[in-house]
């Protein structure tokens, strides 16, 4: 039997990529043949973003490009606080001090000839650009991208949807761009045009987004992977920093550890606190 | 010139390579670091703190990071002494270092039970008591605070295996050097030190303490002089190897514990920044013996007040 191999790793990538996008976010492309080589959609890489001792901890971010013939993997951030205000200073030939792929990627991909629905919040939609690239090689068309920010500023690229032919809607808070008011609303619409149930949708951003739309998943009957956040010492299991609580077919509740057991999880079993 | 220098060490009988090891809790059950670096180069890997039975953990968040350091409320969580025994130990084959087990409890008795029971088990090479817990008959007043009840304690774990028995110290005591003599007196065989410092973030905004224990360990960096400090004053007062830990990230870090008296040194919270740190700091021990004209490492224990 061939077993996937899948090994994580701790590099020193050079930045080839480091791209200021839109008014919020950053987009970093860095050639790590190593990790590109098993990385999936889904899972996160842990920078550390500073060499001194304060901020101490690495960041998590995770994959927004993976591209296994270049060897090239490319996040896109915001700049949230020190960490990231750090990493916003690297230029184009400066090395990182990355680990990765971190995570379990997503796998559950073998409905085929469903409707597939990502949903992305604010840099929330991050990782749907590697999802939908993934889907899109495993031959799936039947793809929608819904996106969602306050303002147009803070919606993420739509480029690599594009690309793919995947069409994109999106809903601003203040309306400057696309539908005025939540992303989880054009959801709820998407859905009510649906007549079947064969439907998946996967979701990453705030979490009231996320239990908004695990809200709406559960009443329409529709299966939804979130993607869940949670701050992180460790980022490989060994500190169980990263604790979500969720809620087994029987009812107990446990905590998982974020970096391992996720980030994606059935929304059904997230124990929205 | 290739000057042959002497790095192994002896605690109470777990015989280590060199004298680099991991702290509690930081380390998984030492498979989680695997895939990163060949861990049996270390001197001795220490587990997560066991309980008899699983432990859920404390309400997230469980941890935030504060200047040089991290604070955490992971409250123990861990699978409990079964789910260990069956389904962890077998997974250590490849682990071929010592294997120190932390273990926790509310009550004496939960102690001895889980001695007992480690006791028989090969993998096992020593027993570390994490005695940061609230004792429950006690009135959740914890067992490290009280020098009567850490000598009871470690009494009451000897009888119960004949495995080395390692007490780890908090620092979150008026006065450690009498808790460090209680757990000499109760017939521990080493000493670590020190567990994480009592601290607090609170959110401004919120207007509520960041963890959702509220209170949580500090550990990293900004412990180290505190630690070095308590090592100082531990080592000198008992006649049992102290193995250091608090802030390490580097062989000069590591020394100057070697240096306050410790036999070992224990990297914490630097190994989720840096994984292969240990690594890093066994490497830089030999080379400042080689340096030094150190032949034996042994040598520098407690130099700076001997
Ligand atoms: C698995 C995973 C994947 C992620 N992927 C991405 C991504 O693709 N793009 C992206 O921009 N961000 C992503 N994040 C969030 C990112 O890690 C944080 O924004 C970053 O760590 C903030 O660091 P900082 O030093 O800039 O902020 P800090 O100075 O540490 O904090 C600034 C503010 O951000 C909050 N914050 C810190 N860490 C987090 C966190 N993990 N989640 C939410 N809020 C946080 C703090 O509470 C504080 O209010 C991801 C997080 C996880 C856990
Ligand atoms: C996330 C985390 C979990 C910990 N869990 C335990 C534990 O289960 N048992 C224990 O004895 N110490 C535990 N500790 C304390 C460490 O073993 C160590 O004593 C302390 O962190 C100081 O070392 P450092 O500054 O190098 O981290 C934990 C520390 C951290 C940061
Ligand atoms: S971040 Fe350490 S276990 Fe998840």
């Amino acid at each position: 039997m061939l077993k996937k191999e899948r090994r994580k790793m701790r590099v020193r990538a050079q930045i080839v990529e480091h791209l200021k996008i839109g008014r919020a976010y950053y987009l970093l492309g860095l050639h790590a043949p190593e990790i590109a080589r098993t990385a999936e959609a889904g899972q996160f890489i842990n920078i550390r973003c500073a060499e001194t001792l304060d901020p101490l901890l690495r960041r998590p971010f995770s994959f927004y490009s993976i591209d296994r013939d270049a060897g090239i993997i490319k996040i896109l951030y915001e700049v949230k606080g020190r960490g990231t205000e750090i990493l916003s200073k690297y230029k184009v030939g400066d090395f990182l001090d990355i680990m990765g792929p971190l995570g379990r990627g997503i796998d559950e991909l073998d409905n085929g000839g469903i409707q597939v629905i990502l949903l992305g919040g604010g840099v929330g939609g991050a990782p749907m650009a590697a999802l939908a690239e993934k889907l899109h090689e495993c031959g799936m068309r039947a793809i929608r991208v819904l996106l969602g920010a306050s303002t147009m500023d803070r919606l993420i690229p739509f480029d690599v949807f594009k690309s793919l032919g995947i069409e994109v809607s999106a809903a601003t808070e203040d309306g400057s761009l696309g539908y005025k008011g939540f992303v989880t609303d054009l959801l709820k619409k998407q859905l009510e045009k649906f007549e079947r149930k064969d439907c998946l949708v996967y979701a990453c951003g705030p979490k009231e987004m996320l239990k908004a739309a695990a809200e709406i998943c559960r009443n329409k009957g529709v299966k939804c992977i979130v993607l869940m956040d949670a701050l992180m010492a460790c980022g490989v299991g060994a500190c169980q920093g990263c604790a979500l609580k969720v809620r087994d077919e029987d009812g107990v509740e446990t905590y998982v550890r974020v970096c391992t057991e996720g980030p994606n999880f059935d929304a059904r079993e997230v124990v929205w606190e | 010139m290739s000057i042959e220098v002497d790095l192994s060490i002896d605690i109470a009988g777990i015989k280590m390579q060199n004298p680099v090891i991991t702290a509690s809790g930081t380390f998984g059950f030492g498979l989680d670091y695997l895939h990163y670096y060949d861990v049996n180069k270390l001197g001795a890997v220490v587990v997560k703190s066991i309980t008899k039975n699983k432990r859920e953990g404390n309400p997230p968040p469980r941890i935030i990071e504060t200047p040089a350091g991290l604070l955490n409320s992971i409250g123990l969580a861990n699978p409990g002494i079964d789910f260990f025994i069956k389904e962890v130990i077998p997974q250590m084959d490849s682990i071929r270092i010592p294997v120190i087990v932390s273990i926790a409890g509310d009550e004496i008795e939960e102690y001895v039970e889980l001695a007992s029971r480690l006791d028989k088990q090969d993998r096992v090479a020593a027993l570390e008591l994490n005695i940061s817990c609230p004792n429950v008959k006690k009135g959740g007043l914890e067992f490290s605070t009280s020098a009567e009840q850490v000598e009871k304690l470690t009494v009451s774990v000897r009888k119960a295996t004949s495995l080395p028995i390692i007490v780890k110290l908090s620092p979150n005591v008026t006065d450690i050097v009498e808790i460090a003599q209680a757990a000499a007196a109760g017939g521990a065989h080493a000493l670590s030190l020190i567990n994480t410092v009592l601290g607090m973030v609170i959110d401004v905004k919120m207007r509520k303490p960041v963890l959702g224990n509220k209170k949580g360990g500090l550990a990293g960096p900004a412990i180290r002089p505190i630690a070095v400090r308590m090592v100082w004053d531990v080592s000198q007062a008992v006649d049992i190897p102290v193995i250091g830990m608090g802030g390490i990230c580097t062989a000069e870090d590591a020394l100057q514990f070697i240096m306050a008296g410790a036999s070992a040194v224990a990297v914490g919270t630097w190994n989720f920044v840096n994984p292969t740190a240990p690594l890093d700091i066994i490497d830089g021990l030999k080379e400042f013996c080689i340096k030094e004209g150190v032949k034996d490492i042994k040598e520098l224990i407690g130099c700076s007040w001997k």
